[in-house]
Parts: C-alpha cells; sequence; structure tokens
C-alpha cells in the first residue's frame, strides 16, 4: 500500500515535470511585455537570434499574385527602409554571414488593389523565411495586409550603437496578424482650424505607424467653408481667407496619398446643423439673415446644393 | 469685417446686420484679406521696390546658372528644394478643365542664378548679400525675366528663400503667381551671427527633428545652430576617445553617434547655416561622470568637474580634438557658465589642491576657464563663453574670447568697452523656454541697445534665440520656437530704422502672421502669434491670420 502510493505520488510529480517543461518550451519566450510591436499582433513568438540588415535589403516577389502596377507595394517598402534608416548613419560592417538578411520577400495572393471597407487586412510575416534563412518573408492576401506587414517588420528594427547597422533582435520570428475591427478611425477637423496639406499628410503617415485605416474628414463646420466645390463656387467664400482653403485636386490629393497608404477617406458633410459658414456666399440657405442655422429645410435650393456638393465630391473620394 | 458667428441669445443690433450683409454683397471678401501697402516677407530685405502687376510663375521652372559658383551643389539642390516648396500641391490639373487657369504659357519660366566666387567656404561673416530682380528685360519687352546675383551661393540660398516668399498660389486660377512686379530687391544681413540654440541634453532630440528645426531656421534666414550639446541631465554623443562618456545618455537610443553629428552639420552647411557646438565646463557636466566617476570631485559632490585632476583636462582635450573633426565652424562654445563651486571647497583632495596652489575656488574657476580655452584654441577655436566668464574675471580672459550675454539687458554694451566681441541673448527676452515673452517683446529688443560709438558696435556679433530644453522635447519643441524666433530673426537681418518706428501693431504683426501661416503651410507647427503664452494652442477655432 505504501509502495503505491508513493509511486503514484512520484507519476504525479513527474507529469507535473513534464507539463511544466513543455510549457516551458513550447509558450512564446517572451510575455506579452516584452514584445514591442505596437499594436500587438494577433499572434506573435519569437526567439533570441540576432539578424542584421543587409546595406542593400531588396523587395522579392517571385510568385506573387499581385503585380503592382500602381507601386503600391513598392513605394511602401522603400517608406518602410527610410523609416528604418532615418535615426542614424548606417555604416557598420557586414561581416556576419549566417546573421544577415538580404532582403524581405513579398508574395500576395489577390491582384485587386481596390481599396473598401472591410477589406481582408491579414498578413503572415516570418523572419527569417523557414525556406531562405537569408530573406525575410511576408505574405498577404491584399496589397493592404502586406502595407501592415511591412509597418510591422519595420517595428523589429533597431540601429545598434556598436556595430552601426540595422538589426532584429529575437529571431526567429513568426508573426500572424489582422485586425480585429474593420473601422479604426481618427476624425481630424479642417473647419474649426484650416490644416495645410503637408500637416494632413503627416496625420495619414502617422496614421499608418499605428494601423489606424480611415481618416473621418470633417471638412465643413460652422466656422468655415474651406473646400472647393465647382456646382457652387462661393460655397468656399465661407474660408476663413483665401488661402486657407483645399481646391478639389488638394482634395484628390489626400485620398489618394491615403488610399496608397490603405487609408479610405471618408468625408463628411454636416447637415442641417453645424453649417452656418454655407450661407457666406449663399445667403439663401439661411433660414433668415438673424436665424442662420440649421439650414433651410423649407428651401428646395437647399437640397440642389448638397445634392451638388455630394456629387463634386464624388469626384475626388467615394 | 469679421464674420460674427450667432452665438445663442446674441440680439445683434440691425443696423450693424445690415452693414454686415451689404458688406458681403458688395465685397464677398474673407475675414482677412492682406494689408497691401505691407510687404510680406520675412525677414523684411534692407531695400526693395515693387510695382503692381500679376506675373505667373511656370511650374516646370528650369535654373539657369552662371558664375563661377553657378555650378555649386548647394545652388541646384536648394533650388530643387524650393521648387518643392512652391509647387506643393498638385499641379493645378483639376478634373474639371473649364476651372483650369488660362493656358499654359507663363511669365516666368526661369530663373537665373549668378554667383561670383566659387567658394563654398561657410565661416563666420560670409557674404550673404544677393540682389533679386523680377522684372521685363527691358523697358520695351513684354518677356520678364527672374535674376539672382549673389557673391558666394549663401547669398544665393538667401536670394532662394526670398524668392519662395514671393511666389503664392492663386486660388482663382490655381497657379502659383508673384504679386506687386516688377521686383527689385537688394538685400543682406544686418548682423552676420543670428543663431537658434538647441538643448539635446535635457531632451534627446532625434536627428530627424534636428533637421527639420535647421530647415526652418533657413526659411527665416537664421544662420547658426548653437548646438548645447551636453549639460548634467545626459551626455548624448559619442566621442571615440573615451567611449564611456556616452553612458551618460538618457537611455542607449537616445544618442548621436559620430556620423549622425557630421551628417547634421552638412544638412545645415547645405542650407548656409554654421553649427557652433558647446561642450560646457566646469559646471553643467555631472553627466560626464556616469562613464568616468573620476571626473566627480566625489560620488556624493558631482559638479563641477573636479579641477585638481589632470584627467579632467586630459578628457576635455580629448573631446575637443574629436569633435574638432566633426565642427569646421571657426567659433566653440565652452560654456562656463552656472559655476557652484561648493564640492570643490568641500571635497577634501580638492580642498587640498586649492591650497596647495594657492588658489581660492574664484581662482579655480577662472584657471579651468582659461586652460579649456587653450585647447580650444590649439585645436584652431575662437572660444566662445557665457557672460559669467567676463563678469568675474574680465582682465585675465583670453582677448580672443566672444561673450555670450545671457543673464540680462546692459550687458553687451560693457563687454565691446573692454575690447571683447559680443552675442546677445538677454534671457529676459530671447530665451524661448520663458514662455511669458510676447512677440513684440521679443521683436523689439535690440543688440545695440546702449552702445552709440560705431567702432564699438562692430564687436557685437549678432544675437540668439535660446530653445533650453528643460520643457521642450520633440512634441513641443517646434511650436515653443515659431513663431517668436521668427521676431528675433527679423531683428538680426533687418536695417534697424526700418523695424524700430512706428507703430509694430500696424507694421510688423500683419506680416508676422502671414509669416507664421507660411510656416504652417511648409508643415512647421508655428504656434498662434497673439497669445498671452507661448506655444499654447488656440483658444477657439479661427483663422491661423488671426490668431
Amino acid at each position: 500500500m505504501e509502495m503505491r502510493k508513493r509511486k503514484r505520488k512520484m507519476e504525479g510529480a513527474l507529469w507535473l515535470l513534464v507539463v511544466v517543461v513543455l510549457a516551458v518550451v513550447v509558450a512564446p519566450a517572451e510575455s506579452a511585455g516584452d514584445v514591442k510591436i505596437w499594436p500587438m499582433p494577433a499572434s506573435v513568438s519569437s526567439g533570441n537570434k540576432r539578424l542584421h540588415l543587409s546595406k542593400d535589403f531588396e523587395l522579392l516577389t517571385q510568385g506573387t499574385g499581385y503585380n503592382d502596377a500602381s507601386g503600391i507595394l513598392k513605394d511602401g517598402f522603400y517608406r518602410m527602409l527610410a523609416v528604418v534608416n532615418n535615426g542614424h548613419v548606417v555604416d557598420g560592417n557586414f561581416s556576419d554571414k549566417s546573421s544577415l538578411l538580404s532582403g524581405l520577400h513579398v508574395v500576395i495572393s489577390s491582384p485587386n488593389d481596390q481599396l473598401q471597407y472591410g477589406i481582408d487586412e491579414s498578413y503572415k510575416l516570418m523572419v527569417p523565411s523557414p525556406e531562405n534563412p537569408a530573406y525575410a518573408h511576408l505574405q498577404a492576401n491584399t496589397v493592404y495586409g502586406a502595407l501592415h506587414g511591412l509597418q510591422t517588420f519595420s517595428q523589429l528594427c533597431h540601429f545598434n550603437h556598436k556595430s552601426r547597422v540595422i538589426e532584429v533582435y529575437m529571431s526567429p520570428w513568426t508573426i500572424t496578424d489582422q485586425p480585429r475591427f474593420s473601422y479604426r478611425g481618427l476624425l481630424i477637423d479642417t473647419s474649426r482650424h484650416y490644416l495645410p496639406l503637408p500637416v494632413i499628410k503627416n496625420v495619414i503617415d502617422s496614421m499608418t505607424y499605428a494601423k489606424l485605416n480611415v481618416l473621418h474628414w470633417h471638412i465643413v463646420d460652422t466656422q468655415s467653408f474651406p473646400l472647393e466645390i465647382p456646382s457652387y463656387p462661393k460655397l468656399w467664400n465661407g474660408a476663413y481667407s483665401a488661402s486657407e482653403r483645399y481646391t478639389i485636386a488638394d482634395a484628390a490629393e489626400i485620398v489618394s496619398y491615403a488610399q496608397e497608404r490603405g487609408i479610405n477617406v471618408m468625408a463628411e458633410l454636416d447637415v442641417p446643423g453645424h453649417a452656418f459658414s454655407w450661407g457666406i456666399g449663399y445667403p439663401a440657405l439661411w433660414p433668415s439673415s438673424d436665424c442662420q442655422q440649421p439650414l433651410d429645410v423649407s428651401n428646395e435650393f437647399t437640397f440642389q446644393v448638397i445634392d451638388g456638393i455630394l456629387s463634386d465630391s464624388g469626384s475626388f473620394g467615394r | 469685417m469679421s464674420p460674427n458667428f450667432p452665438k445663442p441669445h446674441l440680439k445683434i443690433p440691425k443696423i450693424l446686420l445690415l452693414f454686415f450683409c451689404i458688406s458681403q454683397i458688395v465685397a464677398p471678401g474673407f475675414a482677412f484679406e492682406l494689408d497691401e501697402s505691407l510687404t510680406f516677407i520675412w525677414p523684411l530685405p534692407a531695400e526693395f521696390s515693387s510695382g503692381n502687376e500679376t506675373l505667373s510663375v511656370d511650374p516646370s521652372i528650369t535654373l539657369t546658372v552662371s558664375g563661377n559658383g553657378g555650378n555649386s551643389v548647394v545652388v541646384s539642390e536648394a533650388f530643387d528644394r524650393y521648387k518643392r516648396v512652391i509647387f506643393k500641391r498638385a499641379s493645378g490639373f483639376s478634373i474639371f478643365g473649364k476651372f483650369r487657369g488660362r493656358g499654359s504659357v507663363y511669365d516666368i519660366s526661369e530663373l537665373t542664378v549668378i554667383v561670383h566666387s566659387e567658394s563654398e567656404e561657410l565661416q563666420l561673416g560670409v557674404d550673404e548679400s544677393y540682389s533679386l530682380t523680377v522684372a521685363k528685360r527691358d523697358a520695351q519687352s513684354i518677356v520678364w525675366e527672374a535674376t539672382i546675383e549673389a557673391n558666394t551661393v549663401y547669398g544665393a540660398l538667401r536670394g532662394l528663400e526670398t524668392f519662395s516668399q514671393l511666389c503664392v498660389f492663386d486660388y482663382g486660377t490655381k497657379s502659383v503667381q508673384i504679386y506687386k512686379a516688377p521686383w527689385y530687391i537688394q538685400d543682406k544681413p544686418r548682423f552676420a551671427y543670428r543663431g537658434l540654440l538647441l538643448d539635446t541634453s535635457r531632451h534627446y532630440l532625434p536627428t530627424e527633428v534636428i533637421k527639420q528645426i535647421i530647415e526652418s531656421m533657413s526659411y527665416a534666414k537664421l544662420n547658426v545652430l548653437h548646438w548645447h550639446i551636453i549639460d548634467e541631465q545626459s551626455f548624448p554623443l559619442e566621442v571615440p576617445t573615451y567611449p564611456n562618456l556616452w553612458k551618460g545618455a538618457y537611455s542607449k537610443w537616445e544618442r548621436y553617434t559620430v556620423e549622425d553629428a557630421q551628417e547634421v552639420v552638412s544638412f545645415a552647411k547645405m542650407r548656409g547655416i554654421n553649427v557652433m557646438a558647446e561642450v560646457d565646463v566646469p559646471g553643467h557636466a555631472e553627466s560626464w561622470g556616469a562613464g568616468y566617476p573620476d571626473l566627480w570631485p566625489s560620488s556624493s559632490c558631482r559638479e563641477p568637474l573636479d579641477v585638481s585632476k589632470n584627467f579632467t583636462f586630459d578628457v576635455i582635450s580629448g573631446i575637443l580634438a574629436d569633435i574638432r573633426k566633426i565642427f569646421p565652424f571657426e567659433l566653440f562654445h565652452l560654456g562656463g557658465d552656472e559655476v557652484n563651486t561648493d564640492c570643490w571647497s568641500s571635497t577634501p583632495h580638492v580642498k587640498k589642491w586649492l591650497g596647495d596652489h594657492s588658489m581660492t575656488t574664484k581662482d579655480a574657476y577662472q584657471y579651468f576657464v582659461l586652460r579649456a580655452q587653450e585647447i580650444a584654441i590649439s585645436q584652431n577655436w575662437t572660444p566662445v563663453n557665457w557672460e559669467e566668464t567676463f563678469n568675474n574675471f574680465a582682465a585675465n580672459l583670453n582677448p580672443r574670447t566672444v561673450v555670450h550675454n545671457w543673464l540680462g539687458p546692459g550687458v553687451c554694451p560693457k563687454v565691446v568697452a573692454n575690447g571683447f566681441r559680443c552675442i546677445f541673448s538677454n534671457q529676459g527676452v530671447w530665451y524661448l523656454d520663458h514662455l511669458d515673452v510676447h512677440w513684440d517683446q521679443v521683436y523689439t529688443a535690440e543688440p545695440l541697445e546702449g552702445i552709440n560709438d560705431v567702432s564699438k558696435q562692430e564687436l557685437v556679433l549678432g544675437g540668439q534665440v535660446c530653445m533650453w530644453g528643460e520643457t521642450a522635447d520633440t512634441s513641443a519643441v517646434q511650436e515653443t520656437i515659431w513663431p517668436r524666433a521668427a521676431a528675433a530673426a527679423e531683428r538680426l537681418w533687418s536695417r534697424r530704422e526700418a523695424i524700430s518706428t512706428g507703430n509694430i501693431t500696424l507694421t510688423a504683426l500683419p506680416r508676422l502672421h502671414y509669416f507664421r501661416c507660411l510656416l504652417n503651410r511648409r508643415g512647421v507647427q508655428a504656434a498662434p502669434v497673439t497669445n498671452k503664452y507661448a506655444r499654447r494652442p488656440p483658444r477657439g477655432p479661427g483663422s491661423c491670420y488671426g490668431q
């Protein structure tokens, strides 16, 4: 009886040991607190090897289903490299070939680069690639998933002050990621204060760093109407000043700048309130000259103007 | 004529409303129109005249160069840079073709830049003068020409900046135009030294941020970046001869390699900006001991640097030798301010050394500064020191010293009376971290105040605004620097008579508003001009031109 009890205890302890060992070996090497990627990917595993980037880090696309005619992938890749390299001058020696990453192999399955709400933004990033350890591997269903993968890759890269090269710590990495929500937006308000184009573009660039994907452009409001509306050209008389305005071409440029970064632009035309500024150019839109909001519901003209604005806006965005 | 937004329950007198409505019909303009009698170039050029014609500028404008310095890469890179700044919008192509401006024949399709000297040497006092002409080829001609002529490539850079400020995007024709042509501008700075201090010890500023600041300096024609690299709190710079020094950095990522510093210097040079490094000794140096604790008088008394050890001066020599290769500017700042010598008199081995050398702590302070100056001079530098050195031992200060005023007004007159050169940075008006200093106080500060003898006036090299970093990190630095630094920039560049008479609320404020909005359009986060405190956000909605 004694012998059996002791044996059972020992078996129990052995099982416990096995479980503990498995937990240590199989579980991710780092806990969530150690992985410095933001936002935290859906699933991450890493190791403890250090790799470094070649000076001519290149983009490979063999076997991809996406032809990148619009250059979205290529531009995104070079933007990523610029961000990775911009903090310091990289001029170290790359003597250790066994830890060298020569480039990133990107395979995208869909040839389509239409940006829409709800598109597949998932990606899988492996650094290094299991088949070819001289390269990292990124696969995604759409080019926009690939852009997110490039963003994550950029956050794995660090400048090493001793060796003067860009390094990737804690490899091998296997990251599988997709967003929880399809709509991850930021609103900007260009009516209360005019924001020049370079500033809006800066905001868009910063959104990509956090994988936000909708720019809600609250363009006009009570205080000012800065947007050109060709069908009703006096509307932008409601701008603060002649130079605090966006031409249609400016708006189109913002939309295309955002689109090639995987960001949708949702324009807002707030009606019937928050619309005092419309009447600067067309006072008939005001209920009266001393009661100027909301837009005059009884006047057919009001809806003609709204119609004009919506169809003109359709020309630069969707 | 500002539109009054209807606040709830506000009764607007009918007569005012009538005026308002009529004004909207008669002049459907904006709240903010430019006062045509003012010249919207900042800083104001020395001499200029304009007309009343409007010209169109070709987005494919080309550069033609001549003169011995015309082929310089400084000029061609600047032209590309300014072309991007001037034509930053989509090229005016519009989906609505009928709204396009007139046909594609432009008044100005070519910019000619003539640079007489081929020298690209950038030192204090380099010739920054230029002339900019936008005029018809001759009286009978219908052809317009734009020409910049300068003695050096750096004068050409100043001319390009002015040219870029003449070019304005017109929303009616969707093209870039030059108003009030013809322009005849002859320009040069009043002072050779027009500086901005950046402090990368209290907060590390990434090199990308330093470059953006340098770029914005060039818009206001500032020409010296005083890089206060190291101080008590952190030592971020690599010093190969003493590689442990940068262990005093805040973190391993908040550091500058030698190559980073070189890149900052060459980026600045392409914009005609000298970089004056500062290694402040013997005070403000606690961070040096993180890597070399022997530099501290003791582990519990860490400033100033230990005057009793030769090692201290070996390290200073090593630092200066290493960074001499990075900073070619002839001026080098050795600090010397706010030296509290208590740790010398209270630490036994230092106290003994003082006794052995028959020195008071004040003597030792002088000894330290002079010895450091000798090291700088041996590296072929001219030392710059904060004014305490002058205030304490003017008689013994090396005569080559440039004294940097900061404690208050009335200092440069005494400095130049003693034959020293002076840089004006009176903290009451030109310390940008003093957030309660208003733009007009910055603008009206005069470096030559109290100095009437012309030969003494020549000893004032110029002045500098100082962006100390205790409460200015990357997130706050540009909105703290601008727009007040622009006020100082005009004080240092423009002719004294032109900016010291009249009501500056009428003559300078609208122009500063315009320049602030220009900075914003170029992506520089210049804060509202008329806020009570610097770098505060606007209190409510409004136009850039009114805030």
